[in-house]
């Protein structure tokens, strides 16, 4: 579904920050991004939401190459990717109930459509009672689910998320990774970029390890090596 | 809880009251300013075209009170030829009317050169007579009525009017194009003014375009935002503009008819004069809309 051939990417005439970068997402897979600070997680998100085109090699999604796609292809791209970013850029303006409504009218959905999408939505991430409430009211956790609603609503067949859980309590954090669990078991494919080495171990899924522009692929640790080591 | 009946625009472009207040207000006096320029120029239109007509077709005839062997002419001997000439025009099918200018209207042309005694002073007054033709500008014609003319009395000369029609014609079309001119100049600074408007803002909620780029956005969808805001409030500053531009011109008239400005043309606020004026706050909406949105476009193609 995705697939990324010795990919480079540099900012002007700055050096790479993602160097030769080579992997595959099959459809339905769950995948935690990590690496240390600058290691390029964030300019790999951006390439997988198309908010940047790579300088060298190729990109392929959902069987199109990003850099040849006309600009119209590109839109239809991103209409099928999900993105909660780490400070939720929610619009302060807009209620909680047109944050989520946001990316269906940008499909051009008819309202009754969206009307009722957002409220299954809110009431599946809890919040059915804070359809009109703008995100100044609203908690970390809750505006955190209110991002995570927007991500989904348009059913994306890629969902990727950004430090999700950075701001949030243990507690809450947990219940966030069970609502991405039931997205994935739904057929959507998962990225998940984050520091959070207890909630890797804990949900245990193959990880994309960045280092100095450098990426590896590392397979879901062994259960009786977990168990050991904690 | 009931969901929001009514959809809301994605950016909040509407809340930066600053610059809001400011593009309406530049907009209000700029529209003023315009419509004022585009009064100035249907005045000059009005203007031209009653000087035009009150001249184009008619012909004068003058006797001089001094004859061709410089001996002068008592008013008597002058208006009994000026007598021979009406009855010989008369005759001519061209010649829709002919009248004598009677010796008080000679007086009152001679007036403003040689003051308010020039009834009584011994200076002869030559004798006129007004001829209004069927059709202006017809040559033959008027060559027939020279030769008649000449006919009757050698001395007398007619006189078209043509060196200073044209004149008049070169003089208000200067000003016609001189007053559009400054109504399209305001109206270019007003829509310069809108883009720069439109670029601040774009620049302001950066954050928020990239969001709606980022899902999947068109280009025209996020465009059509700020293509609607211009056409609510730039649409609504240029109207109030072009009213108060009109309060203002309306005063004016009204002013220069208690002046007893004879020299204008009374101002007629009929349907056409009012289609003129919508010129403006139209020109004003439209092409603020289309910068706003080559603005906009131009900057999102930057996007990948």
């Amino acid at each position: 579904m995705i697939t990324f051939e010795h990919v480079g990417l540099r900012y002007n005439i700055g050096p790479e920050v993602l160097s030769d970068i080579t992997f595959k997402l099959e459809q339905g897979a769950f995948h935690f991004l990590s690496g240390p600070s600058g290691a390029g997680k964030t300019s790999l998100m951006k390439l997988l939401y198309l908010s940047q085109l790579p300088t060298r090699g190729s990109v392929q999604m959902f069987g199109q190459d990003v850099s040849k796609a006309s600009r119209a292809q590109r839109m239809m791209i991103r209409q099928r990717i999900g993105v909660v970013f780490q400070d939720f850029r929610l619009l302060p303006h807009l209620s909680a109930f047109d944050n989520v409504a946001l990316p269906l009218r940008v499909m051009g959905r008819k309202p009754h459509e969206v009307n009722t999408a957002c409220r299954d939505i809110l009431e599946w991430v809890g919040l059915a009672d804070y359809m009109n409430a703008t995100p100044e009211i609203l908690s970390g956790g809750q505006q955190q689910r209110v991002a995570i609603a927007r991500a989904v609503i348009g059913k994306p067949r890629l969902l990727l998320a950004d430090e999700p859980t950075g701001s949030l309590d243990d507690a809450t954090g947990y219940r966030i990774m069970r609502l991405f669990e039931q997205l994935n078991r739904m057929g959507t494919t998962i990225v998940i970029a984050t520091h959070n080495q207890q909630m890797m171990d804990h949900f245990n899924h193959p990880r994309l390890m960045l280092d100095k522009g450098q990426l590896s692929v590392l397979p879901p640790t062994d259960k009786a090596q977990l168990k050991a080591a904690h | 809880m009931a969901a929001p009946s009514r959809k809301p625009a994605d950016l909040a472009l509407e809340k930066d009251d600053v610059g809001t207040k400011f593009v309406t207000l530049v907009v209000i006096m700029m529209t003023a300013l315009a419509t004022l320029a585009m009064g100035g120029a249907l005045v000059v239109k009005e203007l031209r075209a009653s000087w035009v007509s009150s001249v184009s077709g008619h012909i004068t005839i003058e006797i001089p009170a001094v004859a061709q062997d410089g001996s002068v002419r008592e008013a008597d001997a002058l208006a009994i030829i000026a007598g021979q000439m009406r009855d010989a025009l008369a005759k001519d099918t061209d010649i829709s009317d002919v009248r004598i200018v009677s010796r008080d209207e000679v007086e009152q042309l001679v007036k403003p050169w040689l003051g308010a005694n020039a009834g009584s002073s011994d200076l002869p007054l030559p004798a006129l007579v007004a001829v209004r033709m069927k059709n202006p500008g017809d040559e033959k014609a008027t060559d027939a009525i020279a030769q008649t003319v000449r006919n009757v009395d050698t001395a007398a000369t007619s006189e078209t009017h043509q060196a200073w029609l044209s004149d008049l014609k070169r003089f208000s079309l200067v000003l016609l194009m001189a007053t559009l001119g400054m109504a399209a100049a305001t109206i270019a600074c007003c829509t310069l003014t809108v883009t720069g408007a439109v670029k601040a803002r774009l620049a302001a909620h950066h954050n928020d375009i990239d969001l709606l780029h980022v899902m999947g956005a068109s280009d025209d969808y996020i465009a059509g935002q700020f293509v609607r805001l211009v056409v609510k409030s730039v649409g609504r500053a240029a109207l109030v503009g072009a009213i108060a531009g009109l309060v203002v011109l309306k005063t004016g008239g009204l002013v220069a008819g208690e002046l007893q400005a004879a020299m204008l043309p009374a101002f007629r606020w009929d349907f056409g004069a009012l289609l003129w004026f919508a010129v403006c706050p139209a020109l004003v909406t439209g092409l603020s809309l289309l910068a706003a949105r080559f603005t906009v476009l131009r900057t999102l193609a930057l996007m990948p």
